[in-house]
């Protein structure tokens, strides 16, 4: 009876969470929708995992885990088919200084800082620096959601809003990167081996690409036949880096910056179909986090909480403004001095989940357990502050349409 | 270079990935190892399903050489430790499969034909009881060496057990290969109704024999051959998993009425509730979700399009990693072993099929040369029975392994035939697609 409950219980709650109104909102009541979007499935699954009701039993949990490593695949393919170099050359001076200064501040303060905090409170001793440079990847970059932020909808805004969504992008790709070259480092003892597991995972990138490039030409566009292929490519690279303890979601983005790049006739239509799938995936991923962490993270993890949401409060409006500042404004590209938009990159990148994820299902250990609290926890605080925020700006100017991004 | 060659590689390289990962995990974790089985499974499969298919064959039997051949009893690229945890994935699966089934039994049509069904499917079960019964009885002990069968009666139970699994079609098979050749058509209706039916009816009287067969075996068993206590558990087995099945039935017309959002979600997770739940309350996955796809069919035929069009989608990748889930875990070692009394059983199986099949349609007025090859394909069910069989025999733990060695060699060989055997039926038949 318990495990029926639990069924019907976790459908319910997640077919409302997840609902594409909630993913692309654009009507009234945007903050509660946005707020309800990925991080409502992270609430559910907290509800429903160990610490709070523990009413999904601990086996399904555990043979769950190989389909987190393919929702891993999904969302590393999906955000590497984004690096299309075509699209890259388009990319303007000013989103890649944005996305320079970001890395740079990440690196130079959230760094250190998780390096302090892990080593004084939730790993004492010498801290993995794998779960370092994680926790300052999961702090890279921000949400690409920016149609909640209801500010008023002038050609400055729209403009801006398109800078957030870009950048944030670039910034995604930078933080799976960071964490997959981390882990092949920390995995490896000698300089060959580092080279060895490197090359090992191009080449299973590279060769899923090629095949999945060849399986799509002689699909005939049948959905399911496309299905399956998809997700044999994803399993393939993103499970057989898991199986060799490197990073999946490293794996499987350089698959997709593979298939972005191919030629070939149906690839742009395959990716359409891949992006269908992607609250679908949002969604089971988002519960998966929530079931798999154990919020009791004490005083130390909670203190981390505070300082990674004040760290984003404090720097991330202010390096957007500052890498605006001193890029040029492009004829006719000029962005707004002021808009509550520049609030918005407060809130979490929705690939920070992944990668605390990816921490966890590659070593369950307590304090990367913690570690995966600690980056929900924070993820969720600061798209509570950033949408009362962002929501307060824009009733000050008096805005009420949404930015249509 | 050629399509077939180029199959042949990508099946190559897949095959190639997963030994070289094996190869650099220092050590072997079977659950993180998993998400990389999950990728062969599916690619390989597919693309060995596609090199079959130029030469005709049905897919399925594509997925499932290619688990054979990737699996722990071939190349070792998929190993016993990543089977293990894929466990909830091929009950996703059997629910899924089980699902579409019930969505292809319209219940006016049952009625229409509820007298053919019937005929056949009791012929079927006769000729093959006792067909089987007699074979098995006769040959056994000449054909299967080393083994003392014991008394006359214990030799009796024994043929019996094997005949009962022997009965068994498989309707996932079924199911795969009407889905692929889009066959439509007396011959693919039967196939499908009788294939179904006669698993449930196969349920109860497995667990008869299994009772029979406890107090033949153990003769200081206190209880009776048939305890009140076994009829009880069959009932609620049964009956437990029609409310079950009813209720998410219910549950799914309510959410494609009202709701109508969300059905690839709302698939997926109908279908580990099935798979987990069911398992929890000791229920016939199988059952569950075939009754649940036959109420939202029957109660709400136009919103159930939807339903059905997203099961459809999930299908290829849901058969792709069934089948060869089923093909790894085929050990060529029994066929090797015992193939002179497999295929014995294997010939007398599909004479009595054939004669049983076409006794009960000549009764009921319907002309099928081709209908028989329906019912041969034997898949995941027959296994877990011939387990079943194992586990009961385990007091006489010589014959137990012989007699299970036995099963799983015959079953290989309707598990690799029976799919091409029916395709060739509704081919024959004029009853598949030309676009399939």
């Amino acid at each position: 009876m318990q495990a029926f409950l639990v069924i019907l219980t976790l459908a319910a709650l997640a077919l409302v969470a997840a609902s594409p109104r909630r993913f692309r909102p654009t009507r009234s009541r945007s903050a509660v929708n946005t707020f309800i979007a990925v991080w409502g499935s992270v609430v559910v699954g907290i509800l429903l995992g160990p610490t709070v009701t523990a009413l999904i039993p601990a086996q399904p949990i555990t043979y769950a885990k190989p389909l987190a490593v393919l929702g891993l695949g999904w969302i590393g393919v999906m955000v590497g088919a984004q690096a299309r170099t075509s699209l890259l050359r388009l990319v303007s001076r000013r989103i890649w200084t944005i996305v320079a200064l970001d890395t740079l501040i990440t690196a130079m303060v959230i760094a250190p800082l998780a390096y302090l905090a892990l080593s004084r409170w939730l790993a004492p001793g010498r801290p993995p620096s794998a779960v370092v440079a994680l926790i300052a990847a999961a702090a890279l970059g921000w949400a690409m959601e920016t149609r909640s932020a209801r500010v008023a909808s002038t050609a400055e805004a729209h403009r801006l809003a398109i800078v957030i969504r870009a950048s944030g992008g670039l910034l995604a790709i930078a933080a799976i990167i960071a964490v997959g070259v981390a882990s092949i480092i920390s995995t490896t003892v000698t300089p060959l081996a580092t080279a060895v597991s490197g090359a090992t995972v191009l080449v299973v990138a590279a060769t899923a690409a090629l095949l999945l490039k060849f399986a799509i030409s002689i699909t005939s566009g049948k959905r399911g036949d496309q299905l399956c292929v998809f997700l044999g490519a994803v399993g393939l690279a993103a499970g057989t880096a898991a199986e060799i303890h490197l990073s999946p979601l490293f794996a499987a983005l350089l698959t997709g910056v593979a298939i972005a790049n191919m030629p070939g006739k149906g690839l742009r239509s395959f990716e359409a179909f891949i992006l269908r799938g992607e609250h679908v995936v949002a969604a089971l991923f988002g519960l998966t986090a929530g079931i798999l962490i154990d919020i009791r993270i004490g005083l130390g993890g909670l203190v981390l909480v505070f300082l990674l949401t004040a760290m984003r409060l404090l720097l991330k409006p202010v390096t957007l403004s500052l890498a605006i500042r001193f890029s040029d404004d492009a004829p006719g590209q000029r962005l707004p001095a002021s808009s509550p938009l520049y609030l918005a990159p407060i809130r979490v990148s929705p690939v920070a989940i992944a990668l605390g994820v990816s921490l966890v299902l590659l070593d369950p250990s307590a304090t990367n357990n913690r570690v995966l609290a600690v980056l929900l926890i924070s993820g969720l605080l600061a798209e509570v502050v950033s949408i009362t925020l962002t929501a307060m700006g824009a009733r000050r100017v008096g805005a009420t349409k949404a930015v249509a991004a | 270079m050629s399509r077939a060659v180029r199959l042949i590689l990508s099946i190559a390289a897949v095959i190639l990935i997963a030994l070289l990962a094996h190869r650099q995990a220092e050590a072997s974790d079977g659950l993180l190892a998993s998400g990389a089985a999950i990728g062969t499974l599916l690619l390989g499969a597919w693309f060995t399903g596609r090199l079959v298919a130029l030469i005709t064959l049905p897919k399925i039997t594509g997925y499932l050489i290619f688990g054979l051949f990737a699996g722990p009893y071939g190349l070792q690229a998929i190993t016993h430790e990543q089977l293990d945890y894929l466990r909830l994935i091929n009950d996703f699966a059997i629910s899924l499969i089980a699902l579409t089934a019930g969505g292809e039994i319209h219940l006016a049509l049952l009625r229409k034909s509820a007298r053919t069904i019937s005929a056949i499917l009791v012929m079927q079960i006769v000729a093959v009881m006792t067909g089987v019964v007699a074979v098995a009885y006769l040959t056994l002990p000449h054909l299967v060496t080393g083994v003392d069968f014991g008394s006359n009666a214990q030799l009796l139970i024994i043929a019996l057990l094997v005949a009962s699994v022997c009965c068994l079609s498989s309707p996932a098979a079924v199911i795969a290969v009407l889905t692929e050749t889009r066959a439509e058509g007396p011959v693919a209706g039967m196939t499908l109704a009788v294939t179904v039916c006669k698993d449930l009816v196969l349920i109860v009287i497995f667990a008869v024999v299994v009772s029979v067969a406890t107090g033949v075996i153990d003769p200081e068993s206190t209880r009776s051959l048939v305890s009140a206590s076994t009829l009880k558990t069959i009932a609620v087995h049964l009956l437990g998993s029609l409310a079950m099945g009813a209720g998410v039935g219910f549950v799914l017309a309510v959410w494609l009425r009202r709701v109508r959002v969300q059905i690839p979600l709302l698939v997926v997770f109908t279908c580990f509730g099935i798979a987990v739940v069911s398992e929890s309350l000791h229920l016939e996955p199988l059952l569950v979700a075939l009754t649940a796809g036959m109420l939202v069919l029957n109660a709400r035929e136009h919103d159930a399009e939807a339903l059905f069009d997203t099961v459809e989608e999930l299908s290829v990748p849901v058969y792709c990693i069934f089948f060869a889930l089923a093909g790894a875990k085929i050990n060529p070692e029994a066929l090797a072993l015992t193939w002179p009394m497999a295929l014995v059983l294997v010939g007398t199986r599909t004479a009595t099929i054939w004669g049983g099949t076409t006794a009960g349609a000549r009764l009921t007025g319907l002309r099928s040369a081709w209908l028989p090859l329906g019912y041969l394909p034997q898949a995941g069910v027959s296994i877990a029975l011939a387990y079943a069989v194992k586990e009961t025999l385990s007091g006489l733990p010589d014959i137990s392994d012989k007699v299970f060695t036995l099963l799983l060699a015959a079953i290989t060989c309707n598990e690799i035939a029976g799919p091409a055997l029916l395709k060739l039926a509704l081919v024959r038949s004029g009853e598949t697609q030309k676009d399939a």
